[in-house]
């Protein structure tokens, strides 16, 4: 169970270089759920993957209002920021998000009450895992595990979709900085958690592969029309 | 090493011994008939992502770790290892054939051979930290429920839907479903695995109806 602390930002246990760190690490994910935000409501194509944003949000709600975070309470207000922004997401989701599986007409009409199902069961887990002291003090484990998860999906949903212009640039480039940013923190707050370290290693391959493949799609002749 | 008994009586009663013993028989039998079809169809019905994370669990705790449940699940453990690895064969060999997506096609090989390297570090650092149980069901039941997730778009998504077979079907519910209860006896404070347990189960018999409601539609997914 995380210690709850009444300070802002914990310089005691946290430089504030450390935390710096951190925050703008977490900007970079801003960054990026404003670009997808921005995007989906253009495009009404959801760029996440379903499996992503149904995590994402559980991890939100149980890390912003349900447990303290041990940086200090500007952060909890930080994950509550990106609950709200994530609740459009979420909106977005069960608006446009069955385009993710376009063609699959069982997939499209079980779409919706599988992502109310993927919500709920994500909530109880995170829930429990944080409860049972399988995370550290701000998250990074379970928020870890779905950014792991986050990565690797998107290569496989950006690989699978006709069209490269439903995907962002900039959310490609945000996210793998902002997690690039929070391993950063990690490797030197967590360097005895080697768990934790190949999760964020993983990930970080995984965005940086995801990038690569985006340019690759983006630079032959026919992607969109493919 | 040597004084570990054949079966734990001393921490586990005879019960829920049993019923772990009847889920890992069911997740047998599953696999002999993912290997049959292999063999009979060249299609690993298994997707590919849950493949390289069992693969990787199997060798985490049949040859690296050891389970404290004595010396017969550990083997029956090495036995899960032995025929998982004829599938990842299968996946190697077939896997990339079932892929709609050309792109996909040609990383697949190398994808999965790297997949299953992170997963086993992944889950080597995660049970050498603590954070698994003795017979390493909070790693196993992770794994299994993203097989049960993936189940079932896997299956949707696939046209010729009559290369699912029943028989894992049914084996790998009744494998959760046995080892779940086992879960519960002896490890019924443990509410994370529980959660994992539930999700898998309810995951498992939705992908179980899905299945009868395409076989009883013949020409739906096609």
């Amino acid at each position: 169970m995380p210690e709850a602390t009444s300070a802002w930002f914990n310089t005691q246990e946290y430089s504030v270089p450390l935390l710096v760190l951190f925050g703008v690490g977490c900007f970079g994910w801003v960054v990026a759920y404003f670009a997808v935000i921005r995007n989906v409501f253009r495009s009404h194509f959801l760029e996440i993957p379903a499996g992503a944003v149904v995590a994402n949000i559980a991890w939100e709600f149980v890390w912003g209002f349900l447990y303290p975070n041990e940086l200090g309470r500007f952060f909890s207000l930080g994950y509550r920021i990106w609950f709200f922004f994530d609740l459009v997401i979420v909106y977005a989701l069960f608006r446009w998000g069955w385009k993710q599986v376009d063609g699959v007409p069982d997939l499209v009409r079980l779409f919706r009450p599988a992502c109310a199902f993927g919500i709920l069961a994500w909530g109880v887990a995170i829930f429990f895992m944080v409860g049972e002291g399988y995370d550290t003090g701000y998250g990074a484990i379970s928020g870890y595990v779905l950014n792991a998860m986050m990565s690797a999906l998107y290569v496989v949903l950006i690989l699978r979709h006709h069209r490269v212009a439903d995907f962002s640039l900039l959310v490609a480039w945000s996210k793998m900085l902002g997690t690039a940013l929070l391993t950063v923190f990690n490797f030197i707050v967590q360097w005895e958690n080697p768990f934790l370290l190949a999760l964020c290693t993983a990930t970080l391959v995984l965005d940086l592969v995801y990038i690569a493949v985006f340019y690759r799609l983006r630079a032959e002749p026919a992607a969109d029309a493919a | 090493m040597l004084s570990e008994p054949l079966i734990n009586t001393a921490k586990y009663t005879p019960v829920e011994l049993v019923f772990f013993a009847m889920g890992g028989l069911a997740w047998a039998v599953a696999y002999v008939a993912v290997l049959r079809e292999i063999f009979r169809k060249r299609f690993v019905e298994i997707p590919a992502a849950a493949v390289v994370a069992n693969i990787s669990w199997e060798f985490t705790w049949g040859i690296v770790y050891r389970t404290d449940l004595g010396a017969l699940f550990a083997w029956g453990y090495r036995l899960w290892f032995v025929l998982d690895l004829v599938i990842v064969w299968g996946l190697l060999r077939y896997g990339a054939e079932s892929l709609r997506t050309p792109r996909m096609r040609e990383a697949f090989r190398g994808a999965a051979v790297l997949a299953i390297l992170a997963w086993s570090v992944t889950l080597l650092l995660f049970v050498g930290q603590g954070y698994d149980t003795t017979t390493g069901l909070v790693s196993g039941y992770a794994v299994t429920l993203m097989m049960s997730v993936l189940y079932i778009p896997h299956f949707l998504r696939d046209p010729d839907k009559s290369r699912f077979s029943p028989v894992v079907a049914w084996a790998k519910l009744l494998g959760n479903g046995l080892v779940i209860v086992f879960c519960a006896l002896a490890l019924g404070d443990h509410h994370l695995l529980l959660t994992l347990c539930v999700t898998a189960l309810v995951l498992d018999v939705a992908y179980l109806v899905l299945f009868y409601r395409h076989r009883r539609q013949p020409a739906a997914g096609a």
